[in-house]
């Protein structure tokens, strides 16, 4: 038996999966959705060294 | 790059420089989860592109890359997110993909410590539990990867200088780089 979803809004629970992701992907549109790694992203790469072949 | 395993179909969303996937995992719970390529800058002229991964919070709109969902279906999780792999390069042959788990660095020890019970001395056992996945994967299957794939390597955190080296078996990184290959031309 399914348990309460704890992440997904009453309303939603009709909804298809395609209809539901629809949704989200209006409202996650043009976010830097992990503001916090890309930032440690950035950070390690402006402190790296590049010793390997290749790339 | 999967396990040959069962995935989730995916929705792919494309907005400037990122590329977002996203996807419902069916298991204990429906949850929702995005993965997300954002673009953090270029080495030798080559696009690198984080990889971020979370469950999406409708309420708040919030997606959490720090928690441990447990749904059930992790093997189809984790393929669904290798699976999403070869299209990225599809759309940036030259692209550079960097790969870190958000359980990585001196951060979330902190954080962990707070509220863990574990009290775990001198090593938090938590941490670094994500890229081990990834690195996991590497190294069972680097022969047949390594046909389509060039890994690369980073044991370090963005507060200290490091290297990026060769990928070698069995190396604790807390990054992981991957290029494609590029293909020879057979006459």
């Amino acid at each position: 038996m399914k348990t309460k979803q704890s992440n997904i809004a009453v309303s939603a629970k009709k909804l298809s999966d395609d209809e539901r992701l629809a949704i989200i992907a209006s409202k996650i549109k043009g976010r830097d959705l992990f503001p916090e790694r890309t930032k440690s992203a950035k950070k390690l790469l402006q402190n790296v060294k590049i010793l390997a072949k290749g790339l | 790059m999967n396990n040959n395993g069962k995935i989730y179909k995916t929705r792919r969303e494309r907005e400037g420089r990122s590329i977002e996937y996203l996807f419902v995992s069916h298991g204990e719970t429906d949850i929702d989860k995005i993965i997300q390529y954002q673009y953090v800058g270029k080495i030798n002229n080559k696009p690198i592109f984080n990889l971020g991964f979370g469950d999406y919070y409708e309420n708040t709109t919030q997606i959490i890359d720090n928690i441990v969902s447990n749904n059930g279906d992790v093997y189809t999780v984790f393929n669904t997110v290798l699976s999403t792999i070869p299209e990225l390069f599809n759309m940036h042959p030259n692209a550079i993909i960097m790969v870190r788990g958000s359980d990585s660095g001196s951060k979330f020890i902190q954080s962990c410590r707070q509220t863990c019970k574990k009290n775990c001395q001198p090593h938090c056992k938590k941490e670094n539990r994500r890229i081990t996945i990834y690195r996991e994967y590497i190294n069972k299957n680097y022969d047949s990867l390594n046909k389509e794939y060039t890994f690369f390597g980073n044991s370090g955190l963005a507060e200290n200088q490091v290297g990026i080296e060769n990928y070698r078996a069995g190396e604790k990184y807390t990054s992981i780089f991957v290029i494609k290959n590029k293909r020879k031309l057979v006459l």
